[in-house]
């Protein structure tokens, strides 16, 4: 009989309680042998959800392995100036229509947040979950300039640059993109070059390898020789990357291990990768905590310029005044501290009063370190 | 489809269906593709709440494949022998002990 659906295991055979216990066991082997304690970098905020909301951290802790949160939130590392830009932008122009992800308008700036600016007149805000809203938004109106301020990494891109590649077809001409779109193999380098965080290998973000595939982080291996492993987001299968950083460790073989075999292939997206190409042209980007690096970023090719919102509505992207004293939002995504460490977490800083991104978004460090520890009540 | 409202801090959003599943972060779950709409789209099934998703990265998708979908587009395809084969390395580590 053909099976008609998955076994239920399929599904929840990554969170089952005995494959917990004896992975974390394989893993506390394996640093028994190695002597150390490993400091593994989760570059993907939601890898850091995984290990607060499953309880993995004190565990692996235990097992003789400390986890350090990455930079893998694009609403992070998208610097405040790009918030001012569009804020202003919005507050002066009529007929402005900006939609964007909703963490992204709460991102508090020296000009406010989006969520708490007054647009002109006509103008707007929209909170949208794909970039295709994006799309219909400026469809449905057309006396209207929609502006889509997406931010994302190789998960997200592939979706913004066909939904641009389609504005195009459409020939829709009030429709454009500001886009914060970043690479994360590039910061990775940034991060082993500064030298600033001792690591002993990565887990790499399941779902950009999705679309970047395996090849991608093979000079973290190569010609750093830091071990690592692409994961999933299931509580067994980030345990999974991490046993197979500390065999690389004992065996002293670095590599770009797979993990997540079930849904990454070796290629990646082939189809996803090549919208990329066709729409988009790295550059030198600026990260918030990291700075510029090289080749870090997308932007629109100059053949698509009128759909370029910075080129159209001539938005000035430069650094303004510095960042807010005291939110240390920057180390947080190095993984130089741990939010804990800010002295602003918990205390005026939380949730509800965010002062930094990393406090807002869903896979920020300090907002999920808040939620699933004790470490947000007041001391 | 479920039309349940984000829990966005008092925008209203009626122009959109909107499903919450932890906003546009990565979604651990694969949901199972139960028709192709046309237009490179399909209806994508998590356990009874349908999502119209678009399918186009995915050239070779057909009903019934389990998918990752991400910000509204279909990113990849599950494969479930190479799911049951992490699955059966579960149960060989049970045979793992610090005896070893």
């Amino acid at each position: 009989m053909a099976r008609r659906k998955p076994s239920r295991e399929l599904l929840s055979g990554w969170r089952s309680a005995p494959t917990i216990r004896n992975l974390l066991k394989a893993i506390s082997i394996e640093t028994g042998t190695i002597g150390r304690p490993l400091r593994i970098m989760e570059v993907c905020g939601t890898h850091t959800m995984t290990l607060h909301r499953s309880g993995l951290k004190p565990l692996l802790r235990e097992a003789g392995v400390v986890m350090v949160s990455g930079p893998g939130c694009p609403v992070c590392i998208t610097p405040d100036y790009y918030h001012e830009a569009i804020i202003d932008l919005v507050t002066s122009r009529k007929n402005i229509l900006v939609a964007t992800f909703g963490d992204m308008t709460r991102v508090p700036t020296a000009r406010g947040s989006l969520q708490t600016t007054v647009p002109a007149p006509g103008s707007e805000i929209r909170i949208v979950y794909s970039p295709e809203e994006a799309l219909e938004l400026a469809v449905k109106n057309l006396e209207k300039e929609v502006i889509f301020f997406g931010a994302g990494f190789e998960t997200t891109i592939p979706a913004i640059a066909f939904t641009v590649k389609r504005a195009a077809a459409e020939n829709l001409k009030n429709f454009s993109l500001l886009a914060a779109l970043w690479l994360i193999p590039p910061a990775l380098q940034a991060i082993l070059e500064s030298g600033e965080v001792a690591i002993d290998g990565f887990i790499y973000p399941g779902h950009v390898s999705v679309i970047i595939g395996q090849q991608a982080y093979r000079f973290v291996a190569e010609k750093f020789g830091v071990p690592g492993a692409i994961a999933g987001f299931e509580p067994a299968d980030v345990l999974l990357g991490i046993l197979s950083v500390a065999r690389q460790i004992r065996l002293g073989r670095p590599e770009v291990a797979n993990e997540y075999r079930r849904v990454v292939q070796a290629e990646g997206n082939p189809r996803a990768l090549a919208l990329m190409e066709e729409m988009l042209e790295p550059y030198e980007a600026d990260w918030r905590g990291l700075g510029r690096i090289k080749i870090s970023g997308l932007r629109l090719r100059p053949r698509f310029q009128e759909l370029d919102a910075v080129r159209k509505f001539d938005l000035h992207l430069q650094p303004a005044k510095p960042l807010k004293l005291g939110c240390r939002c920057g180390e947080v995504l190095k993984g130089l501290i741990e939010p804990v460490d800010c002295p602003l977490f918990g205390r005026s800083c939380d949730p509800d009063h965010p002062r930094g991104p990393c406090m807002v978004s869903y896979e920020g460090a300090c907002l999920i370190e808040y939620k699933y520890s004790s470490g947000g009540r007041k001391q | 489809m479920s039309k349940r409202r984000p829990d966005g801090h008092g925008q209203s959003m009626p122009f959109l269906v909107s499903y919450r599943l932890e906003e546009k972060m990565c979604l651990a779950v694969p949901g199972k593709v139960v028709s192709l709409e046309g237009n490179g789209t399909g209806k994508v099934d998590y356990l009874g709440t349908t999502v119209l998703a678009n399918l186009s990265l995915l050239p070779e998708v057909k009903v019934g494949d389990w998918v990752i979908v991400h910000a509204g587009f279909a990113i990849s395809r599950l494969d479930q022998k190479e799911a049951r084969r992490t699955l059966k390395l579960f149960k060989e580590l049970e045979k793992i002990s610090p005896a070893d």
